[in-house]
């Protein structure tokens, strides 16, 4: 077999996430990981499997990194860096639509912030707008698990809010970003991001 | 391209076209989708070192087929150029992995990836 590993994984996936979030993940060839991880093409091939694996690991490090700094839903919000937003961000438009495994671990993390501040606050059409389809995911999630059982979606917006805050922000265009930092606005950020 | 990929049920089959099947001296190899990492679509891999050829064809620059042992580890080239390549990373076979032009890379990359789930 191949030589023993002699690198420190979580520095490699944490180079390839920054690769990740530099690039994207199509626009990041295995080429420019070998680059940023200093590893040979086959020392990442045989510790991650693929660059979906390498990026999975980089997604579930950011992720894992946010829900040890996540205050709780008491606090009423995610501590999700701007980072780890950024990546999932990432996620959600290359690698969500077609990979079941990134969308649950996308909603896994959406649907407890989703629940914070505003189970019981009713409004809106079941299936509403949402920023993506982890969002409408984690929509769906916080919805099962409401105390109401009712068709609850203001969670969904205030996951597409947070995206869609997010997203504005690192078009620079944080002016537009804005009305998400009060409660529960009527025009979601999503919408002005389209 | 130089070699079909075929995903059944249970296992993943590679089958090299015309004489690339004569280069590698390899008409087809089935491998258990359990058996399978990840896919993933490399364009630059054909552009690295491949290894000691034992046995298989290596035309520099262009071409290679067969089997490469580099730092011990074993892989099946079936690429031709420096285009859509395609490489499979297995476990517990023969093979630590496989680099194959396909003539749908990202299509197929999906596929195995789908099927395959997490690493």
């Amino acid at each position: 077999m191949g030589r023993t590993r002699s690198f420190v994984e979580s520095e490699v996936v944490a180079a390839a996430r920054r690769a990740f979030l530099a690039t994207g993940y199509e626009g990041t060839s295995v080429d420019d990981l070998v680059t940023a991880t200093g590893l040979h093409r086959g020392s990442l091939y045989g510790a991650f499997g693929s660059k979906r694996g390498l990026f999975v690991a980089a997604l579930r490090q950011a992720l894992g990194d946010a829900s040890l700094q996540r205050p709780g839903p008491a606090a009423g919000g995610c501590a999700l860096d701007d980072e780890s937003l950024d990546l999932v961000l990432v996620a959600l438009l290359e690698l969500a639509p077609r990979d079941a495994e990134v969308r649950s671990l996308v909603a896994g993390c959406l649907a407890p912030l989703t629940t914070a501040d505003h189970q019981g606050d009713s409004g809106g059409s079941a299936g509403g707008t949402a920023a993506g389809p982890a969002a409408g995911t984690a929509a769906g999630t916080a919805a099962g698990k409401g105390a109401s059982g009712g068709t609850d979606t203001s969670p969904s917006r205030t996951a597409a809010q947070l995206l869609g805050a997010r997203l504005l922000t690192r078009a620079h265009l944080p002016h537009l970003a804005e009305p998400t930092t009060s409660t529960t606005p009527e025009t979601t950020t999503e919408e002005a991001a389209r | 391209m130089s070699t079909s990929v075929t995903i059944t049920d249970s296992t993943l089959r590679i089958e090299p076209r015309c004489l690339d099947r004569f280069w590698s001296l390899t008409s087809a190899m089935e491998f258990p989708l359990s058996h399978v990492r990840g896919a993933t679509y490399d364009p630059g891999a054909s552009r690295e070192f491949k290894g000691v050829r034992n046995p298989g064809l290596a035309v520099p620059g262009y071409k290679w087929s067969g089997t490469f042992i580099r730092e011990g580890e074993r892989s099946f080239w079936n690429v031709t150029g420096h285009g859509p390549t395609v490489v499979i990373e297995l476990a517990d076979e023969e093979f630590a992995r496989l680099y194959l032009s396909v003539d749908e890379p990202r299509a197929l990359v999906d596929a195995i990836n789908a099927v395959v789930g997490g690493v």
